[in-house]
């Protein structure tokens, strides 16, 4: 005796298959809006950067003012 | 793109900005150049027969840009001379070459530091003005005996007994 299990399957439209719903959400994933990196929290990205950065600057600094004092 | 990205791009580019233009009229001003090795050149064969590499060491100079010529052999695994005293205040051009292999010549707490290749002189005129002295070592590896290839210079006050 076949059993058919009719289960509820999240976010699938009417009439598409699950293939087809991949297909939609890479789709939805690689569609940029003008405005999605105003949508990103990019502060910790941005603290992390200049802080590094500004440790380069310092230490180039400093190994340039050791070459001149040497001179 | 987003305004944290816009600043730190800029502050990047501009970082590098900076730094070029001070490297570059240190170098064309200032005469700030990587060490002028291998502008002149010698048989690496032929080194000991040199007059001026024949006896290394300090000698008076005639040229009127500096006051001392001091001359190294940098072989393995030594610097020929051993040591040198040199009077404070003086300017000497330093001339090293190699007879074998390519050999380091960095001497320590000053901006000196070159390589030492067969066939090629490198030099560097340097002012040295505190008494103290100066490690010479090889910071480039060249055998076995690779660590223990030192010398020293030794900046004396008034007169010197130059080796």
């Amino acid at each position: 005796m076949k059993v058919f299990y009719n289960l509820p399957i999240e976010n699938v439209k009417e009439g598409e298959n699950m293939t087809e719903k991949k297909d939609r959400n890479e789709e939805e994933k690689q569609h940029h809006d003008a405005d999605d990196h105003h949508k990103l929290d990019l502060r910790g990205t941005f603290m992390m950067v200049m802080t590094i950065g500004g440790l380069m600057v310092l230490s180039w600094f400093a190994v340039f003012i050791l070459f001149m004092e040497r001179m | 793109m987003h305004k944290f990205e816009k600043i730190w791009l800029s502050a990047g580019t501009a970082s590098l900005a900076i730094f070029l233009i001070i490297i570059g009229i240190s170098a064309v001003h200032g005469g700030h150049t990587p060490a002028a090795s291998g502008i002149e050149t010698i048989n690496p064969e032929h080194v000991r027969d040199d007059a001026r590499f024949k006896e290394p060491g300090l000698k008076e100079s005639a040229d009127d840009d500096y006051d001392y010529d001091l001359y190294f052999v940098a072989s393995a695994f030594m610097y020929e001379p051993g040591e040198v005293e040199i009077p404070s205040g003086s300017t000497v051009k330093i001339h090293v070459t190699s007879p074998d292999v390519v050999h380091g010549f960095q001497v320590v707490g000053t901006n000196i530091n070159m390589i030492a290749e067969p066939g090629l002189i490198s030099t560097y005129e340097m002012t040295f003005d505190e008494p103290g002295e100066h490690l010479i070592v090889c910071n480039e590896y060249c055998g076995v005996g690779h660590t223990d290839m030192t010398s020293m210079i030794n900046v004396v006050a008034g007169g010197a007994d130059n080796e």
